[in-house]
């Protein structure tokens, strides 16, 4: 019995070590950079570039042993906040002045792809190590993820060397180009974070509180035999939930289906068609998102997700319904 | 001096810099609110250059630039270090008129921004031209929505919609959880 399970333990970690020493300790910084995120204490200033635009944050995290707080808030334009406990979410927004409350799902936090690396990911996936760089004035290792194909994205990340703490990240697109970066400025890990700098800056006092509770919540319906069928996937990606919606911005439910492959999701939404909205058919982007829009038996199909073009015009040409 | 910063910022953009170089004249961008003016007008000059703004725009550019000068220098009561000066802003937001239904919110980072700011923003409006302020005119606002790559707002806000919810069910990893909360929560309205 412990010769069997000997033999299987050495087989896992020869599948490991085949795929290069190099490959499996990229794997395991991932792994110290997922859990850093969420248990560390940390603030400190990132900015967001996209689309040539450049967007500056600031962020206050804090998880000790009463839980998981976090505050997140624009250095640019109007004060926008978002402030999270393991119970609730808020955000307010002085633009629209409102606040919104909603409930938090902390608990349910299932970690998939990068706290969960199997080898799979490996075969669409080549991890490497890129050597040491200084970044927010910290020693940094740097890793890159590599895609196999061209129907997902690269990225290229600097994580803090005793902490495994994000520091910056690029996301590639098939040109080797950055479509996304975030990047922080300045950092500050572990300080102990006092009750004030998890506080927002605008009480909101005078706007408009919409909270969950009061919200009519439709039926989720867990579709899981579904009416429609994706015929072409792009390597390594499997269907990862599938629902119906009942959206605030449509009178129609719509059907929801995930894919991954542990690392990209993509969506597909089917509604269908109705007059008081036309969705948009072809590519549209925004960032490293791509959607894309097509027609299928009187519904409307859009496939989006933080993949290349080429991913999801193949899916989104592959929806078919269901013969009964 | 002036001649040197210019340079460097078109390296920044044009994703041509070291990373410490890039991250040092980040922060120098950060600090200083003419820089970062600076910053957004070589977006807008490199994006006429490449003719990635819409044609309307193109017509109107010379006129924007003009408004947003008068702007810039009328506006002192601008938080530091503000991009941009706040004005106009689309429709009034009478109320959330539609309930944020049924949209639980997702465990990691970036997922709790997104259900919070996407849906809001379809109210407050499609965002104008990048680096330019709307004047006031909810007219000419709802023309020119920059977030996607449309400029239709009544098909951006459905695809806001679907992003949100991508973004709830999809965002497991905390790489994408940074990644998607950033997109959505930096994203100023009045841009």
């Amino acid at each position: 019995m412990l010769r069997a399970f000997t033999i299987v333990l050495m087989s896992t970690w020869l599948a490991w070590a085949s795929a290069g020493d190099d490959s499996r300790e990229a794997r395991m910084w991932l792994q110290k950079m997922a859990a850093a995120v969420k248990t560390l204490n940390y603030e400190g200033t990132f900015v967001y570039m996209h689309d040539n635009k450049l967007e500056a944050l600031r962020i206050v995290h804090r998880n000790d042993g009463s839980g998981e707080r976090e505050r997140l808030f624009s250095l640019a334009g109007s004060a926008r906040e978002i402030l999270r406990t393991d119970d609730l979410l808020t955000c307010i927004l002085p633009d629209s002045k409102s606040v919104v409350v909603e409930k938090s799902r902390t608990s349910k936090y299932i970690p998939l792809g990068l706290l969960q690396i199997t080898k799979d990911l490996a075969n669409y996936y080549e991890f490497e190590l890129l050597g040491q760089d200084r970044m927010a004035g910290m020693q940094a290792q740097v890793i890159a993820i590599k895609p196999k194909d061209a129907y997902r994205y690269g990225y290229r990340l600097w994580l803090e060397r005793e902490t495994g703490m994000l520091l910056k990240s690029d996301v590639l697109n098939e040109d080797g180009k950055a479509v996304e970066q975030l990047m922080f400025t300045n950092l500050v890990l572990q300080p102990q974070i006092p009750e004030e700098k998890l506080k927002p800056a605008t009480s909101g006092k005078d706007f408009t509180w919409h909270r969950a509770e009061q919200t009519a919540e439709p039926p989720q319906a867990e579709a899981k035999a579904g009416r429609w069928k994706v015929t072409r996937l792009p390597g390594g990606f499997a269907m990862s939930m599938h629902k119906e919606h009942g959206l605030p911005t449509s009178r129609m439910p719509v059907d929801h289906m995930v894919f991954t492959d542990g690392l990209s999701s993509i969506s597909v939404f089917i509604e269908k068609r109705s007059s008081d909205v036309s969705l948009p058919r072809g590519v549209t982007s925004m960032g490293a998102v791509n959607a894309y829009g097509t027609s299928v038996a009187g519904h409307h199909v859009t496939v989006m997700g933080e993949v290349p073009k080429a991913a999801v015009i193949m899916i989104g040409r592959s929806v078919r319904r269901k013969s009964q | 001096m002036n001649e040197k910063i210019g340079e460097q910022l078109s390296a920044l953009i044009d994703n041509e810099l070291e990373s410490e170089q890039e991250e040092l004249l980040v922060r120098r961008v950060l600090g200083d609110a003419e820089l970062q003016s600076r910053w957004e007008r070589y977006q807008l000059i490199r994006d006429v250059l490449h003719n990635n703004l819409p044609d309307r725009l193109n017509q109107d550019f010379l006129r924007q630039v003009q408004a947003r000068i008068a702007v810039e220098s009328a506006d002192t009561t601008a938080s530091a270090p503000s991009v941009v000066a706040a004005a106009g802003g689309g429709r009034a937001v009478a109320v959330m008129a539609r309930p944020i239904a049924g949209l639980a919110v997702a465990a990691s980072v970036a997922l709790m921004a997104v259900v919070g700011m996407q849906n809001l923003r379809q109210e407050v409006g499609p965002v104008p031209a990048a680096g330019f302020v709307a004047q006031a005119d909810p007219r000419q606002a709802n023309d020119s929505g920059m977030r996607w790559n449309l400029h239709r707002p009544e098909a951006e806000n459905r695809l806001n919609t679907y992003l949100v919810n991508h973004n709830e069910y999809t965002s497991s990893t905390s790489l994408q959880g940074m990644l998607n909360y950033s997109r959505i929560a930096g994203y100023d309205t009045q841009r």
